[in-house]
């Protein structure tokens, strides 16, 4: 199913052929999917190992109802109830440097949505070495400061959504307006990176 | 002096001016920091005190929690 109607045959047609990674399916890899999905991208590989929490009610695209459910198939379920042709394939294990590329390799870009820096950094040194295209995120917590939101295409095939200072601290939680921000630069590059947009 | 490309921005920097020296200067914490020079990402165990050349293009930048 096309759920993009406005996309050109082109557009559709380079859509339809990408594989995206999603590396962490929590509040930046939950809601770049759910974009990526409206914008007409269809076939993806999501890779996390939580289960959806209450407290990440406030800023994933989950439910009430999923609370306790892996998160990879509680994405699927709902990126599906969007577009039900998806082709979807789920990891629901733990992303490491060993297990990076084998999960990844294929991608056409790769999402970074990790949550700590550690795990961000594991990805990066794991696929750029590769000539991996990746679209990450630094710095989205708190409320507020939206200009500072920008994309950088920082290293050759790195881009980095973010305003690449403001670290998650307990004054300055993860919140959905600016995770969501983060989230949807990140598609929005993607989308720009397969259409050859400027980002 | 000798012109270099720092995160995108062309600059003059004195000859023989290690990496660390200009990190410092962006009041750059090196440890957060992914340090790219000439298009090849460095190993986190590089040794910044290494001199930067002419026409050295380099990125840093830094990585914070939350996703």
């Amino acid at each position: 199913m096309n759920v993009n109607t406005y996309l050109s045959a082109e557009a559709s047609d380079i859509f339809s052929k990408a594989l995206i990674g999603i590396a962490g399916a929590g509040g930046l890899g939950s809601n770049c999917a759910m974009h990526l999905v409206r914008a007409g991208i269809s076939r993806f590989i999501i890779a996390d190992i939580d289960t959806v929490n209450q407290s990440n009610l406030n800023r994933q695209f989950f439910f009430a109802d999923q609370i306790g459910e892996h998160k990879t198939t509680a994405l699927a379920e709902n990126l599906m109830r969007i577009n039900p042709d998806l082709e979807v394939e789920l990891h629901t294990e733990r992303v490491t440097a060993e297990n990076a590329f084998s999960l990844f390799g294929k991608c056409s870009i790769v999402v970074e949505a990790f949550d700590s820096v550690e795990s961000k950094e594991m990805l990066f040194r794991t696929l750029l070495p590769h000539g991996k295209i990746m679209v990450g995120a630094s710095g989205l917590a708190g409320f507020g400061h939206s200009n500072q939101m920008r994309i950088r295409n920082i290293a050759k095939t790195l881009y980095l959504a973010g305003d690449m200072k403001t670290g998650i601290s307990p004054e300055k939680p993860p919140v959905s307006p600016r995770v969501g921000i983060a989230a949807a630069m990140q598609a929005n590059t993607v989308a720009a990176i397969l259409l050859g947009e400027k980002i | 002096m000798i012109k270099i490309t720092f995160n995108g921005e062309t600059r003059e920097v004195a000859e023989h001016i290690k990496i660390s020296a200009v990190l410092d200067e962006y009041g750059l914490e090196k440890h957060k920091l992914i340090i790219e020079v000439n298009g090849e990402i460095i190993p986190p165990e590089s040794d910044l005190s290494m001199e930067i050349k002419e026409h050295d293009e380099i990125n840093a930048f830094c990585l914070v929690g939350g996703g």
